[in-house]
């Protein structure tokens, strides 16, 4: 009795299933004066620098986008969901802005593990997401018609990395500390495929994880090594607790390489506490300058006047990158918009400069990652200095 | 009759209204709920499972384990390696996922089970902990940090999209782990797990091998866990490891807690409730984890049982079925006269020639101190036989030994023939031995005819050699007969369906008393029947002694501080004092010996008048 | 270079050795552990480095941070424990438990969360070294050690000499022997709940300034100290010691010598292998680990 009433529903049900209705046809997230822009990253839990305050960043421009008047006649409103970092939160997320808020296209990608989670869906479902914290490779390559990346790939960072130390002239042996999560492990291939081709002779391979708590077993391998150059390729916390360690053994004699998650190196300097630790410490910048520098005084200015109670950071000049991106290309776009003629105007996008990159952003249409230069700084006298690529 | 009132006030069943809620979703869901709505409702279909399974070992074993979350990875990753590289359809990968989950889950528990409970506990947090960096540090098979990608799974045969398939796909599953459990339940299994849970030490007694079990449940555990990973995999198309860390298992852990232990409709409202709550208070910045570890808090302080039990100590209509109600339905059709016949029949004993126990030397210390030392005595089948002694004599310990609760240290302890010196309590219990214990409780969380039901389960389990044909309706039948049967012939027949806790003292001892008859012993064990009880209840327990020994024809061995009582059922008495047999004799012979005048009595001979001596 | 590590393993371990110490006491007097331990380690953390930031003196920050923790310990007491005693059921408690860790952590989280993922201390002295012959040991790694072994030592000797000290020794071995001849043994609970705290938030507050805090520690310290606690036998009190000496030394030995993948793995290791060869650990009673 049970089972047939069960069977029954099950066989309705499953029949009415697979009678879809046909996708509608008009385009989501566009009217004839609003273009609804979802983003999508970490608001909450300890990721949120790379998606709440980018996003920060990316709602300054579109706002002054709105004050101008929009876009072809089209206000730009934004609608943010949190994806905590998590891949199962990500795709509900993902999810929802896509089916329910019916956004034109996405500004996001916080994490590499939930935007990887993402991307199946994202392909599938064609909505434009432009990429604006995550690192790893996987999330643009092999190539996914919709995702766009504009900040640098993990094994991009990785060879500038290695390209670099190959500048340094006592670099003969080098040794390498990395964290082997998501984040980690594509930013350690990226260097380690590069540093193999350039002849780099590695010496020591040491790992940490966001929690070790004390790092001197890595330090005291690396002096049994003998390294000229140290890269590291590390979270801010775990390069903290190394830092400490490698100090107490006099590794920070060497020159030490950092990586765009560290970039904020007056910060580094106030968190480690130990005078002449950073004084051969380079770090990659993404941004051209630092975002306490009197060269972002307009941005800073201007960010400071929709929220005035916030830091300016350097995520905050990521968003600013990303949202500018997307400004332009929907304006290339054409007053006919669709996600295929924006999809079309990002793949034709050459040369163009925002007001942060140090270089500019060009897509094709087989290379959605759009950012290819990063900018190396170290701490002099406790102030971010531009160093360029190659070692001084 | 039993109060039947409230038995027909509750629901007809949890699975009926399992079935008919999933209904419900399978038309919701082909009302075209957009993408959105269709993956959370499916990630609370997978939720369900992990709280049902965690629900096992938790609700129904009473243990804290903080390893599913890596049982639910390693079922997702079990399924995604194969899908992805070896290309094995979904259906299989998903049974392969269920086996490793399973298999996992008990292998975790095994160094731990034999130790207390928070060992448990460590060892879990601690193999989670383990599997996540495995699954992080896995290369080539686990693809590492970053994330195994599998395909999804291809449903278009029977004409489904991916994302629908799945839903489906889950939605079954949900429904076989409610089936499954709810079945498990209402079963030896379930009743056993409880009464591990809350006694464990009776257990053995009842003919459970309780580390067997144990293993049994967090097999069963694991299987559901497992599946509920490989549906994971397939709903999200990505297994990394962040999504099986500790973080997950707190997420599990209030679902079951908030909803309530050791209830499947708990289980579903934990997980409707807090995957709501996660989805919906992610507007709240940060606080929601405040909230929901607040809500938890106020959970366990105010409402222990959890939500559903609070609501459905509100409204009984909602409450879960117990087990026995439809048996017992069935059985009351039958002809109840036969009662008193049935039990003689089954009872009656062999010519044996052996006595029904023979202790020979028994010896056992506690470190340096010894309990019974070189006690030997006799027990004639269908005899009662009293065991006394000041306090301290041993005589609890004694019973221990028999039993098999505590082991022998030296010595021999022949049970209806069989030499029973080394074996496990729990394989005693299948020769035809049941006992009873002083100061313990009933099983709470069991109803009166439930708990009496455990020794039936195990009498019927040693039957069961022998007819093994029985379907299990017709086992749970003959079990809740027989458990009535024996509510009957101790006159607590009308408090059937009350819960274990709901009755007084005296009350709980004879229900007791019921269970070890349930079992259908040939031997008896009872351990101080009377302590604490009023003259009325003496007399009763008195009269309950006599009639199990004639009209069942059960040896009794009765440890008692009530002197008369012990005076009046016994054949033949023991007196043991300071771990030795200070005389053995027939109750006149005991009573008028010298030595044990003085060492128990004083030196005045008994009065007539029935008073509880306590030295 | 084996020195270095020696003593820095020590110094690592003498903060483990004060979390495990914290867990032990609370376990021997009130027969229950206490999942909130790692939290209350994190709290005290937090909580100095608020007041290190509000301008107090370092050692005014580290005794207010400990002491706020102090009565953390005992609202949990109050809060959890006390009122579930009556269920006799573990599970229940140490559901509780972890429902505590969890408001604290998400408290935290909540506070302190949007200024970064993690926040780090001042250094409490200048980077220096003490110079052993030839020999150096950073001064923070010599104040970590000090001041835990100072902590040790002052606790084992309240303990075991102050009346204070040996009427908890008692309620822990027979609180019902201790509320026929008289004692306040609510009131003792609250004092051992009190003194566990305590020792957590002296090692949280010890070990912030080395290892940057966030709220996320707080398992992995659990997860160390329960390591400690298994090694040593959890009902004996020196062997805890020892256990999270031994386990801070291993740990920083084993990633040196074998490979630094494993370090993070070493407390979990140690722990499955001790309840696999010998639950009582080296010098806990066997009593403590059958049922």
């Amino acid at each position: 009795m049970k089972s047939r009433f069960f069977a029954a529903a099950l066989a309705i049900s499953a029949a009415s299933m697979s009678i879809a209705p046909a996708a509608s046809a008009q385009t989501p997230g566009v009217t004839a004066d609003t273009i609804t822009i979802g983003q999508l990253g970490p608001l909450t839990g300890a990721n949120f620098t790379f998606g709440a305050l980018v996003m920060d960043g990316s709602d300054m421009v579109f706002n002054q986008v709105n004050e101008r008047g929009g876009i072809h006649g089209r206000k730009i409103k934004t609608v943010r969901e949190d994806d905590q970092c998590s891949p199962q939160q990500a795709l509900s997320a993902a999810k929802k802005l896509v089916s329910d808020h019916k956004v034109f296209l996405i500004n996001g990608g916080g994490c590499s593990n939930a935007a990887l989670a993402q991307r199946p869906y994202i392909e599938e479902s064609g909505v434009p997401f432009v990429v604006f914290s995550a690192t790893n490779d996987k999330i643009t390559v092999p190539l996914a018609k919709p995702i766009f990346r504009v900040v640098m790939k993990a094994s991009e960072e990785g060879a500038i990395q290695a390209r670099f130390v190959k500048t340094i002239p006592t670099a003969r042996r080098i040794a390498v500390v990395s964290q082997r999560d998501a984040w980690g492990v594509a930013k350690y291939e990226g260097f380690m495929a590069e540093a193999k081709r350039l002849g780099m002779n590695i010496v020591a391979d040491e790992e940490m994880t966001l929690d070790t708590p004390d790092a001197t077993a890595q330090a005291l391998r690396l002096v049994q090594a003998k390294p000229d150059v140290v890269v590291t390729l590390l979270f801010p916390k775990p390069t903290v607790t190394f830092l400490r360690s490698a100090h107490q053994f006099g590794l920070t004699k060497l020159p030490m390489i950092g990586h765009s998650s560290v970039s904020d190196l007056s910060d580094l300097e106030q968190k480690l506490g130990l005078k002449g630790a950073l004084d051969n410490f380079y770090t990659i910048s993404l941004t051209k300058f630092a975002p306490t520098d009197a060269a972002a005084a307009p941005l800073r200015d201007s960010f400071k006047r929709y929220f005035p109670n916030a830091e300016f950071t350097q995520y905050a000049m990521w968003g600013i990158a990303s949202a500018e991106v997307i400004v332009e290309a929907l304006r290339r776009a054409g007053p006919n918009l669709t996600r295929e003629n924006f999809i079309a105007a990002l793949e034709q996008l050459r040369d163009f400069e925002t007001s942060v990159f140090p270089g500019k952003i060009a897509f094709s249409a087989n290379d959605h990652d759009g950012n290819k230069n990063g900018l190396f700084v170290r701490l002099v006298n406790g102030k971010a200095v531009p160093v360029g690529l190659q070692y001084q | 009759m039993p109060a039947s009132d409230s038995s027909s006030r509750r629901h007809p069943g949890v699975v009926r209204l399992a079935l008919v809620g999933a209904a419900l979703l399978l038309v919701l869901a082909s009302v075209q709920a957009n993408d959105y709505q269709l993956h959370v409702i499916t990630i609370v279909l997978v939720n369900v499972m992990l709280a049902i399974s965690l629900n096992w070992v938790m609700g129904y074993l009473g243990q804290l384990t903080l390893a599913n979350a890596a049982v639910f990875g390693i079922g997702a990753y079990t399924a995604a390696i194969l899908v992805s590289r070896w290309s094995v359809p979904f259906p299989v990968a998903i049974l392969a996922a269920a086996s490793a989950g399973s298999l996992f889950n008990a292998l975790v528990a095994l160094p731990a089970l034999r130790l207390r409970g928070f060992f448990l506990a460590i060892a879990t947090l601690t193999a989670g902990v383990f599997v996540h960096w495995m699954f992080v540090h896995g290369g080539d098979i686990t693809a590492g940090a970053s994330g195994l990608a599998i395909p999804k799974p291809n449903f278009a045969f029977i004409g489904l999209d991916a994302s629908s398939g799945i839903f489906l796909t889950t939605l079954l599953g949900a429904t076989g782990a409610i089936w499954w459990t709810s079945r498990l339940v209402a079963s030896p299994f379930g009743r056993r797990s409880l009464c591990i849970s809350e006694q464990e030490l009776i257990a053995p007694t009842l003919g459970i091998d309780v580390v067997r079990h144990k293993v049994k449940v967090f097999l069963v555990s694991g299987a559901i866990a497992g599946t509920a990973g490989s549906l994971f995999a397939g709903l999200l198309g990505l297994v990394d490891p962040e999504s099986f860390n500790f973080g997950q298992m707190i997420v599990q852990f209030m679902m079951v807690v908030l909803g309530g232990l050791g209830s499947i409709l708990g289980s579903i409202v934990g997980a409707v409730v807090v995957t709501g709550l996660t989805e919906g208070l992610r507007a709240f910045k940060g606080l929601h984890e405040v909230a929901l570890g607040s809500t938890l808090l106020a959970v366990i302080l105010f409402a222990r049982r959890g939500l559903y039990r609070l609501a459905s100590s509100r409204w009984p209509s909602l409450a879960e079925a117990r087990s026995g109600g439809s048996a017992l339905g069935g059985y009351r059709s039958l002809d109840i006269a036969a009662t008193a016949s049935r039990q003689v029949a089954s009872s009656l004993s062999t010519s044996a020639q052996s006595p029904a126990l023979r202790v020979t030397q028994a010896r056992k210390s506690f470190g340096g101190l010894v309990a019974i030392d070189s006690v030997s005595f006799e027990v004639d089948e269908g005899s009662v036989h009293g065991i006394i002694g000041p306090n301290g004599s041993g005589k609890s310990t004694m019973l221990n030994l028999v039993s098999g609760t505590t082991p022998l240290q030296a010595g021999r302890i022949e049970l209806l023939g069989t030499d029973v010196s080394l074996m496990p309590a729990h394989r005693r219990a299948a020769i035809g031995v049941g006992r009873t214990f002083q100061n313990l409780q009933l099983v709470t969380g069991l109803t009166v005819l439930e708990n009496v039901m455990l020794g039936a389960d195990s009498g019927l389990a040693r039957d069961d050699h022998h007819h093994r044909a029985m379907s299990f309706k017709i086992k749970e039948r003959e079990a809740a007969a027989r458990a009535f049967e024996a509510l009957e012939f101790v006159g607590m027949a009308e408090f059937a369906f009350r819960m274990g806790n709901e009755l007084s003292g005296g009350q709980m001892r004879l229900v007791e008393i019921a269970r070890a008859l349930a079992t259908r012993p040939r031997l008896l064990l009872l351990d101080e029947p009377a302590a604490g009880l009023s003259l009325n209840r003496i007399d009763t327990v008195r009269d309950l002694i006599l009639r199990i020994n004639r009209d069942l024809r059960i040896t009794v061995v009765l440890v008692e501080h009530v002197l008369n009582l012990v005076l009046e059922v016994s054949d033949r008495i023991t007196v043991l004092n300071a771990g030795r047999v200070l005389a053995s004799g027939t109750p006149q012979q005991v009573r008028t010996d010298a030595s044990v005048q003085a060492a128990y009595l004083g030196r005045r001979a008994s009065s007539r008048k029935a008073v509880t001596v306590d030295v | 270079m084996i020195f270095n590590l020696l003593v820095n393993g020590l110094a690592l371990g003498s903060v483990y050795a004060l979390v495990a110490l914290g867990l032990v006491v609370v376990f021997k007097g009130s027969g229950v552990v206490n999942f909130a331990h790692g939290a209350l380690f994190t709290l005290a953390a937090f909580l100095g480095y608020s007041l290190l930031k509000a301008g107090l003196p370092y050692a005014a920050a580290l005794v207010g941070a400990t002491l706020a923790t102090m009565l953390a310990g005992v609202a949990i007491e109050r809060l959890a424990y006390r009122p579930l005693i009556r269920d006799r059921s573990a599970l229940v408690f140490k559901a509780a438990s972890i429902a505590c860790a969890f408001v604290v952590i998400g408290l935290l989280r909540a506070v302190y969360g949007q200024q970064g993922d993690f926040l780090s201390y001042p250094p409490a002295i200048e980077a220096g070294a003490l110079a052993l012959g030839d020999l150096l040991i950073p001064s923070q790694q010599v104040l970590v050690l000090g001041s835990a072994t100072l902590a040790l030592v002052l606790f084992g000797s309240f303990f075991r000499y102050t009346r204070a000290g040996r009427i908890m020794q008692a309620v822990a071995e027979n609180p019902e022997a201790c509320r026929i001849v008289g004692v306040n043994v609510d009131r003792v609970f609250m004092w051992i709940w009190g003194s566990g705290a305590l020792l957590g938030g002296t090692a949280g507050v010890l070990l912030a300034p080395v290892t940057m805090i966030y709220p996320d520690m707080s398992l992995s310290i659990l997860i160390k100290a329960f390591a400690a606690a298994a090694l040593g036998g959890f009902d004996h009190l020196g062997g805890v010691v020892l256990g999270g000496l031994i386990l801070g030394v291993l740990e920083i030995c084993l990633g040196f010598y074998v490979g630094s993948q494993y370090q993070e793995i070493v407390g979990f290791a140690l722990i499955l292998l001790v309840l696999v060869f010998r639950p009582q650990g080296l010098f806990g009673s066997v009593r403590v680990a059958r049922l």
